[in-house]
C-alpha cells in the first residue's frame, strides 16, 4: 500500500505532503509524521504494525493507516462543471470594462445576470473608446431556465446550473484577471481564497471564513495608504510566485458600513445589493490608484489569519495558526492539479511567515498588519 | 429564560459550515486538505 506521494515541504510543526494522482494535500503535524513514512515504506498492514511497534502507540498506528489506506482508493475526479462543452451562446446585450490598456467587452442576455458576475468590475465600465488598447478581449455571458453558461475570447465554454452561482462569478473574474495579465489558466498556480493588500513592493494575504472581517479589514487599509491588490481571489502566477493585481472592487457587508462609511466619499451614493438574509446588504467599495499603476503582480511573504472579535478585546498578532490557514487557504482556493505548480506552491509556503490577528479595535488592527510591511 | 450564548450557532448555520469543510478530512493525528477544482466565489448568488 502507497500513497502517490510526489512532493514535501516542512514547516515548523507540520509536514505537508502532495499527492499526485489526486491532488490532495496532507498535512501531519511532525510528531507523527513517522507514521506515514513507515506506510510508505512498508508491503503490508502487518509489516507496517511492526515496523511502527516501537513507536509504542499501536491505537495510533492503527487508526493512521486505516485512515491513510481509505486515501489510496481513488477518488471520483468527477468536475462540478463541464469544461469545454460545445454549446453556442450569445448575448443580446453587451457592455465594455477597461483597465488601464486592456479592454473587455461582455456580453450578456439579462441585466440580472450582469449584476450577478460583474458588480465587483461595474468601476470599470466605461463608454469612451479607450486609445491605445493592447488588449481587446470578450466575454459572453448567458443564462436560461437551465442555467448558466460562459465563453471567453479562446472560445472555452462552461456551464453550470442555478445552484452554482459561485463557480459561475469565480470564472467571470477569473476570465477578467487572466484579460488585465495577459495570461490563460496554464500560466496560474491556483487562484488563493484570500484578500492581498501591498505598500507598492511586498504584500500580506489576509485569510479567513467569509465573515472573519478580512474585506473589512482590507478597506480600512486601504484607506490608511496601503495598496489593495486583490479581494477574495488571490491569484499566484506560475512564472514567480507573485500575487497578481484584480481590480475588483472589496464586497463589504452591511454590518460594516458603520466602519467604512466614514471613509468613502459619497458612501451612501454606492450601489447597494441585498445578498440573503443571513448577510443582508453589500456594498462595492472600488480600488483606489496603485502606488506603482505599472507594476500589477507582488510578492508576498506573510499570511494573516484574520479573527474580528465582536467584544472588545486586547488586539494581538502572534505567529502561528499554520494549520487553521492551510485549512482555510487549500480548501477554498482552486489550485493547479500540476505537479510543477504543486512545488512551486510548496516552495511559497515554505518561505512565507503564518501568524494570527485577533482585534476589536480597527486601529490597532490596521498598526498591527502594518508592522507586517516594516519588517 | 433565554440563555443563548452569542458563541452558539444554529443547527442550520452549523450544517451549513459542515458543508464548507467537507473536503477536510479531520482525523485528528492528520488533516486531508482537498483544493477545488475550478475558480470560485465566496459570495453567495445575489438575489436582487
Amino acid at each position: 500500500m502507497k500513497l502517490s506521494q510526489t512532493k514535501l515541504l516542512a514547516l515548523s510543526n507540520h509536514y505537508i505532503i502532495w499527492l499526485k494522482d489526486s491532488n490532495t494535500y496532507i498535512v501531519f503535524d511532525k510528531s507523527n509524521y513517522k507514521y506515514f513514512k513507515k506506510f510508505q515504506s512498508s508491503q503490508t498492514e502487518v509489516t507496517y504494525l511492526k515496523d511502527t511497534a516501537h513507536f509504542g502507540n499501536p491505537d495510533l498506528a492503527n487508526q493512521i493507516y486505516n485512515s491513510l489506506k481509505a486515501l489510496c482508493v481513488p477518488t471520483s475526479q468527477k468536475d462540478i462543471h463541464l469544461s469545454g462543452k460545445k454549446i453556442k451562446i450569445s448575448g443580446t446585450k453587451s457592455c465594455v470594462f477597461n483597465y488601464q490598456q486592456h479592454s473587455i467587452t461582455v456580453h450578456y442576455n439579462a441585466q440580472a445576470l450582469l449584476d450577478l458576475i460583474a458588480s465587483k468590475f461595474f468601476h470599470l465600465k466605461t463608454k469612451v473608446k479607450t486609445k491605445d488598447i493592447i488588449g481587446s478581449h470578450s466575454i459572453i455571458s448567458h443564462e436560461d431556465n437551465t442555467g448558466y453558461a460562459l465563453q471567453n475570447s479562446l472560445e472555452q465554454t462552461w456551464v453550470w446550473k442555478k445552484n452554482q452561482v459561485h463557480l459561475l462569478q469565480g470564472k467571470f473574474s477569473f476570465e477578467i484577471l487572466n484579460a488585465i495579465h495577459n495570461k490563460t489558466e496554464d500560466d496560474w498556480i491556483g487562484t488563493l481564497h484570500a484578500t492581498t493588500i501591498g505598500n507598492g513592493k511586498q504584500t500580506v494575504m489576509l485569510v479567513g471564513n467569509s465573515g472573519s472581517g478580512k474585506s473589512t479589514l482590507a478597506t480600512l487599509l486601504m484607506y490608511a495608504g496601503y495598496d489593495l491588490v486583490s479581494d477574495d481571489m488571490s491569484a499566484m502566477l506560475a512564472n514567480n510566485n507573485h500575487i497578481a493585481v484584480l481590480p475588483a472592487a472589496l464586497s463589504i457587508k452591511e454590518k460594516a458600513f458603520a466602519a467604512i462609511a466614514p471613509l468613502v466619499d459619497n458612501f451612501e451614493a454606492l450601489p447597494k445589493q441585498y445578498i440573503n438574509s443571513t448577510k443582508g446588504q453589500v456594498t462595492y467599495i472600488p480600488p483606489l490608484p496603485l502606488k506603482h499603476p505599472d507594476q500589477l503582480d507582488y510578492p508576498c511573504k506573510n499570511l494573516v489569519l484574520v479573527r474580528y472579535s465582536q467584544d472588545p478585546i486586547t488586539t494581538t498578532l502572534t505567529e502561528g495558526a499554520e494549520q487553521t490557514i492551510l485549512q482555510e487557504l487549500i480548501t477554498e482556493s482552486w489550485l493547479a492539479h500540476n505537479e510543477t505548480y504543486a512545488q512551486s506552491f510548496l516552495n511559497w509556503l515554505g518561505t512565507v511567515k503564518f501568524y494570527e490577528l485577533k482585534y476589536h479595535n480597527n486601529n490597532e488592527a490596521i498598526a498591527a498588519v502594518g508592522g507586517l510591511f516594516k519588517e | 429564560m433565554n440563555t443563548k450564548d452569542k458563541n452558539q450557532i444554529t443547527r442550520k448555520e452549523a450544517l451549513k459550515k459542515m458543508g464548507k469543510y467537507a473536503a477536510v478530512t479531520a482525523i485528528g493525528t492528520f488533516i486531508v486538505l482537498n483544493p477545488m477544482k475550478s475558480q470560485a466565489a465566496t459570495d453567495p448568488g445575489v438575489t436582487i
